[in-house]
């Protein structure tokens, strides 16, 4: 699928500073729509980043995995424009994102990125639509479309009823689908989430993840996901394992998964179920109870993706046109369609 | 409890003038008391009743410039748990409790308030000794008491009374809540209650009704009560106005400047409300003071107007500061996302414009109450 969303976006400007070839570097791989080379970047001394080269494809989900303090933040920081590089390249879509000023790459941010944080960090006065619709008006659009995109995405991610509560009176889960919406309603092209499910439970985190990467599949979103929780990682294509600053070679998922999971899976799963009883399913509309754990593949060598007895409350499927709960009507649904 | 106070040196110049501006408010209100113990010790004669009640007057006139200085010292300590957050959480960290957060904070107040205290008994000393001379020919002996020698428990008890009260002033505003890591997104807005927007709407309608009816049946004491009841209403009255200004902004679809004036303005309205609504107040009572009071009371009543004016544009420093840190906190996730500078300072800019035009009406309005009692 050609990436012609924007064109198609009333509200969307053109950005074709962003999109122009330039003829004099290497042009990055056609399939890439961000990659950096040789990122090295320390905060106060302290290395964060110590050379690490990333390709992120269009439309894939990119889990970058690692523990606390190896990198993770500050390698999202670096690709998202929020942070420059001590050295380093950044190409968005063939174009350079290292060399560009303060304000372009806060343009950048906010027309072409979205953003899920550890934490929602909404603005507290606003209520839950409000604070989705800035993500739309700062990026351009139009108040009704905004309006309409709030409205739109709040549903999608079932939090419609909350929409004119303020942060203050919900719930953490709430919360955090608020951020997902804010991330998404604007029509990203790379969305950077930061650890978006470690303030959930898991019932909670199952949904969100499935959303966020529904969501993308459907709308060609690519996703860029940090996190050291490898049943998070599971949702992602490729993944890349990152360790003191330095990031390996992506590598499918399944491979990712076998080699992250040691120990016998029924072990594993007997741990975690005497560890944590079963808690009675949520009554949101959207989900079904979810396994407490993921269901590893019975064995390494398997070659099978892992067992998923319902379709909800698998992984989302590889392709966009898989249906799942989200997108029974993708453009009925799609707010980018308005 | 002096290792604590090392962290003062981490001050910045904000802080530093909040320091300041204590001490010399404190300086001045020592000055006044001082002068009553003068005026105490130079009267012949033995004690008389005319006598005690000439000197507990002068101590009465201390009050409103102490109350001043208690009303500054607790804004100030209220404001820097909000607006240190970084130091708060690491004294948290290392072990400091709600009653040792309190007590640093009192200290702290205390101190300033001493220190002024002894800058104002040093200039005392030094005009009672005839070092420093401000009115020729000895016009001041009687208020300096230079015949009778200062009685050393007398002046220790009452100028302890300002640090005393400057650091219970502090330890009695700063709420535990306030001492806990602050999280932005847990604090709930505060709504306009029914039974206050009633009385925000009575108080003052009511108080200039009655007032306005007194003045026109020649009934002077009705109407100062009316009066008083109506300035103070419109006092009550400014959070509201300051919620439903901050309503009309964001009403509609707004745009995002817009939108964050207004919800912003509803979210500060009584953190904001308050001290512009003591700016109001005490000004239209200072107003209406200067009028009803026969004039020949030398500079006294100016010295003390000025000093609660200082005490007040203080607190409400100390309060606009404290929300710019929270606002700079919430608004961090509107720079990630890429939110241009330029789009919040307007914000700013249209939520300070908004506020100045509800203390312009509040203002307006109590200051014509108070023309009509004079």
């Amino acid at each position: 699928m050609s990436r012609n969303r924007s064109a198609d976006q009333s509200f969307y400007r053109q950005k074709q500073h962003l999109d122009r070839e330039d003829p004099v570097t290497t042009a990055p791989p056609d399939n890439d729509v961000l990659w950096a080379r040789a990122l090295v970047k320390a905060h106060q001394g302290t290395p964060a980043l110590r050379g690490v080269s990333i390709g992120v494809r269009e439309g894939e989900v990119l889990a970058v995995t690692g523990p606390r303090g190896s990198g993770k933040t500050s390698l999202l920081d670096c690709l998202s424009g929020l942070s420059s590089p001590d050295q380093g390249e950044i190409w968005f879509n063939s174009s350079p994102v290292h060399t560009l000023a303060r304000a372009a790459r806060e343009r950048l941010r906010r027309e072409r990125f979205g953003y899920v944080g550890t934490e929602p960090h909404l603005v507290p006065e606003l209520t839950a639509a409000e604070n989705v619709a800035l993500a739309p008006l700062l990026a351009g659009a139009t108040r009704k479309e905004a309006a309409t995109a709030a409205a739109e995405w709040l549903e999608r991610l079932d939090v419609a009823d909350c929409a004119k509560l303020r942060p203050a009176e919900l719930r953490q889960d709430q919360r955090q689908r608020i951020a997902v919406a804010r991330a998404l309603a604007h029509g990203p092209s790379v969305v950077f989430a930061d650890e978006p499910t470690a303030p959930l439970h898991r019932e909670a985190r199952d949904q969100v993840m499935r959303i966020l990467v529904a969501a993308a599949r459907s709308h060609r979103i690519t996703l860029l996901l940090a996190t050291h929780d490898p049943a998070v990682a599971r949702y992602a294509d490729r993944v890349a394992a990152m360790a003191d600053g330095r990031l390996a070679t992506p590598i499918g998922a399944r491979q990712a998964l076998a080699a992250s999971a040691p120990q016998p899976p029924a072990a594993a799963g007997a741990t975690a179920a005497s560890a944590l009883p079963p808690k009675p399913p949520q009554t949101a509309p959207g989900p079904t109870p979810q396994p407490l754990t993921p269901q590893p593949p019975a064995s390494p060598a398997q070659t099978s993706p892992p067992p998923t007895p319902q379709p909800q409350t698998s992984p989302p499927p590889k392709t966009a046109k898989t249906p799942t709960s989200l997108e029974e009507d993708p453009d009925r649904c799609s707010p980018t369609s308005v | 409890m002096l290792a604590y106070l090392r962290l003062a040196r981490g001050y910045r110049a904000l802080d530093l003038s909040r320091w300041l501006l204590t001490a010399a408010a404190s300086a001045a209100v020592a000055a006044l008391l001082l002068r009553a113990l003068g005026w105490a010790l130079s009267t012949p004669g033995g004690p008389s009743a005319a006598h005690a009640w000439a000197t507990g007057a002068r101590l009465l006139w201390c009050l409103p410039p102490l109350a001043g200085v208690g009303y500054l010292a607790a804004a100030w300590a209220r404001s820097v748990p909000l607006r240190r957050s970084a130091r708060l959480t690491g004294l948290l960290a290392a072990g400091a409790g709600a009653v040792r957060l309190r007590a640093l904070l009192a200290v702290e107040i205390a101190l300033a308030c001493a220190a002024g205290t002894v800058l104002g008994l040093l200039g005392f000393l030094a005009l009672r000794s005839h070092l420093l001379e401000l009115v020729p020919a000895g016009r001041l002996d009687p208020a300096l008491g230079v015949r009778a020698s200062l009685p050393a428990a007398a002046t220790a008890t009452l100028l302890a009374v300002v640090p005393l009260l400057g650091g219970l002033a502090a330890a009695a505003a700063v709420r535990p809540r306030d001492l806990q890591p602050p999280d932005a997104s847990d604090v709930a807005l505060r709504r306009p209650s029914p039974l206050y927007l009633a009385a925000a709407v009575l108080v003052p309608g009511l108080g200039a009704a009655v007032e306005l009816a007194a003045v026109r049946a020649g009934t002077d004491l009705t109407a100062l009560l009316g009066g008083l009841a109506a300035i103070t209403g419109i006092g009550l009255a400014v959070p509201a106005l300051l919620y439903g200004t901050g309503m009309a902004l964001a009403c509609g679809r707004p745009r995002p400047v817009r939108l964050l004036a207004g919800r912003g303005l509803q979210a500060g309205a009584w953190q904001l409300g308050t001290p512009l609504a003591v700016l109001t107040v005490s000004g239209a009572l200072a107003a209406v003071a200067a009028a009803r009071l026969e004039p020949a009371r030398g500079p006294l009543p100016a010295v003390e107007a000025a000093l609660i004016a200082l005490c007040v544009l203080g607190a409400l420093l100390a309060r606009v500061a404290e929300l710019m840190g929270e606002r700079r906190r919430s608004y961090a996730s509107l720079q990630r996302m890429g939110a241009p500078g330029v789009l919040l300072r307007r914000a700013a800019l249209v939520r300070a414009g908004a506020t100045t035009l509800v203390l312009l009406a509040a203002g307006g309005g109590a200051a014509a109450l108070a023309a009509a009692l004079g």
